[in-house]
């Protein structure tokens, strides 16, 4: 597998008295560009590609190039490799990627506003910054993001620090930075603004942070929300990949849903979520048939669940090296069919296969895209992650709560 | 490359287990702590705790401000042999895993990143992680403390 590693060294600075947070240097490689940006065909269809990523290494994870402007000017920077993401919500940049002088927000009591966020294995650390984003034509102004690895917030609070490992280069975060279009407004949500919470934001001077509550409207906010139309949610259409897995898989993100000529509901099931984003998945194989707590979610690389016996065992052989260690590693494919349950009670079967992943992965180095990429979700007996696998084939919408679309109020996923 | 855990077997360090074996008895309900520690984890979090009597073992829910609930399974009058976690957000894993906190880390650095799944298996401590944005799950747990009948499936 070819690896085409970037190199910009380029870090985050505090301009001191401005406020603000950049790189400082000029653009670089390509990923960092200074220019006006007028899109000429206005479009709510983003490009999107399934493909190696910044190590050239990434399997199943689909990334985008966007547009970053210091806010109200022409000041703008693209930047690719942005992971595009229904599990999280809102944008995080790494720093090292950044040539713009974003200005760094403030919390409530006007210190400077700056996000632990978390991770299953860890935690990224970073101010929120005001941006301008552009995105096909769709354009969210003044938007709250994250800039994660900053040189000017190096005091990681214990209390962020204690979810793990921090995630603060390309390199662990396996992309420029993240897009999450999932069905939720804010990353925290009300939570975070009721009270302070250790492990969410923080006020922080130059010495010192403090856990601080954030009204939900400067928390780290989903884009699509902000756009001017098309705010409603987002359609993500992607090819078949066929068994055994392809080199690269281009589609789209369609913005709205029922307000453009692409983008209206149609015969597609439609599942309500409730508050954590969850619907039941039935399965007739696993020991635990009734995964209550099943989301789908595109910046998971496989289809995660269970397949054990009355003793716990696994009935499909799991991968015994390293590298694949969680996966599914069946001698031949498994044909298996689970039934997806909304919380509003409606119901649709979905067939999926499980190929030997080593073997798959292993055959053809230069492919990125694999639909039969299948393996354990050990953490929860009640889930079943339904990654990207699930998404070739389908246009996925994804409903934003407390928004509206012809076939109902998000929070919820079509298919 | 994968974006999936690792499962580590490599066995937990002796220096660490010796400097464990010789640290004072904190009042602190951690893994691998007594059981002693909970209340007063629970009023240093400002958190309520309910308890439950299972056959072998007691269970007490405390529920976190964030929303998660952290469940901390002990032998009555003995060790916190498991800790489980399910909530909007990730509890603080430096109080719930104690001593076992550093030998956590370690194992997570030593696979490569994930944001949805990690697995930590080692002979004396398994440290299972999931979910996503305002939707985690996790359990760690002793292998060697277990009380004998009680199934991994009940530690959720």
């Amino acid at each position: 597998m070819a690896v085409l590693k970037r190199v910009l060294g380029c870090g985050l600075i505090l301009l001191a008295g401005l406020g603000l947070v950049s790189c400082g240097g000029s653009s670089g490689s390509g990923s960092g560009t200074t220019t006006t940006t007028t899109p000429t065909t206005p479009s709510n269809e983003l490009a999107v590609t399934v493909d190696g990523g910044p190590s050239g290494e990434a399997i199943n994870t689909l990334y985008t190039t966007v547009t970053l402007c210091v806010p109200g000017t022409t000041t703008c920077q693209t930047i690719d490799n942005i992971q595009i993401d229904t599990g999280s919500y809102g944008l995080r940049v790494l720093a090292s990627v950044l040539t713009l002088s974003l200005p760094v927000a403030s919390a409530t009591d006007g210190n400077s506003l700056v996000e632990c966020t978390q991770f299953v294995d860890g935690y990224s650390w970073g101010p929120v910054a005001t941006a301008d984003l552009e995105v096909a034509g769709e354009k969210a102004s003044s938007l709250p993001v994250q800039v994660i690895g900053s040189s000017s917030f190096t005091t990681v609070p214990s209390d962020c620090s204690s979810t793990g490992t921090a995630e603060d280069t390309v390199a662990t975060f396996g992309a420029n930075g993240i897009l999450g279009i999932g069905v939720f407004e804010q990353d925290c949500g009300e939570g975070c603004q009721d009270s302070a919470q250790g492990g969410y934001y923080y006020s922080c001077t130059s010495t010192v942070c403090n856990a601080i509550a954030v009204p939900v409207q400067s928390q780290v906010l989903n884009p699509i929300p902000l756009f001017t139309t098309d705010n409603n949610g987002s359609i993500i259409e992607l090819p078949s990949v066929a068994a055994g897995g392809t080199t690269t898989a281009s589609g789209s993100v369609i913005f709205g849903i029922d307000t453009e000529s692409n983008n209206a509901s149609g015969t597609q099931t439609v599942l309500t979520l409730d508050d954590s984003g969850y619907f039941t998945t039935t399965t007739t194989f696993n020991n635990v048939p009734l995964l209550t707590t099943s989301f789908i979610d595109s910046g998971s690389n496989g289809l995660f669940f269970n397949d054990n016996n009355s003793e716990g065992a696994s009935n499909i052989a799991t991968c015994n090296t390293a590298d694949f260690s969680g996966f599914y590693c069946p001698a031949s494919a498994v044909a298996l069919s689970a039934t997806l349950t909304g919380q509003n009670g409606v119901s649709t079967a979905v067939s999926f296969t499980v190929e030997n992943a080593q073997t798959i992965v292993d055959a053809n180095p230069t492919y990125t895209a694999f639909s039969t990429l299948g393996g354990q979700f050990s953490t929860s007996t009640t889930t079943f992650d339904w990654g990207l696998p699930f998404f070739y084939g389908r246009n996925v919408y994804n409903a934003i709560e407390n928004h509206t679309t012809t076939a109902g109020t998000g929070p919820y996923v079509a298919f | 490359m994968l974006r999936q855990p690792r499962i580590d077997l490599k066995h937990i360090s002796l220096a660490v287990v010796m400097s464990a074996a010789l640290l004072p008895q904190m009042a602190s309900a951690a893994l691998g702590g007594p059981e002693t520690g909970v209340a007063a984890d629970a009023q240093a979090l400002k958190a309520s705790v309910k308890s439950t009597d299972r056959t072998t073992y007691r269970v007490h829910s405390i529920q976190l401000a964030s929303g998660t609930v952290l469940r901390e399974y002990a032998v009555a009058g003995g060790t916190v042999f498991a800790v489980a976690w399910s909530g909007p957000s990730m509890p603080n894993l430096r109080q719930a895993l104690g001593q076992y906190f550093d030998s956590y880390v370690s194992g997570a650095k030593a696979r490569p990143g994930s944001r949805r799944h990690l697995e930590i298996r080692q002979s004396d401590l398994v440290v299972e992680s999931g979910g996503h944005m305002r939707a985690f799950t996790g359990r760690a747990y002793l292998p060697q403390e277990l009380p004998s009948g009680v199934s991994l499936d009940e530690l959720h």
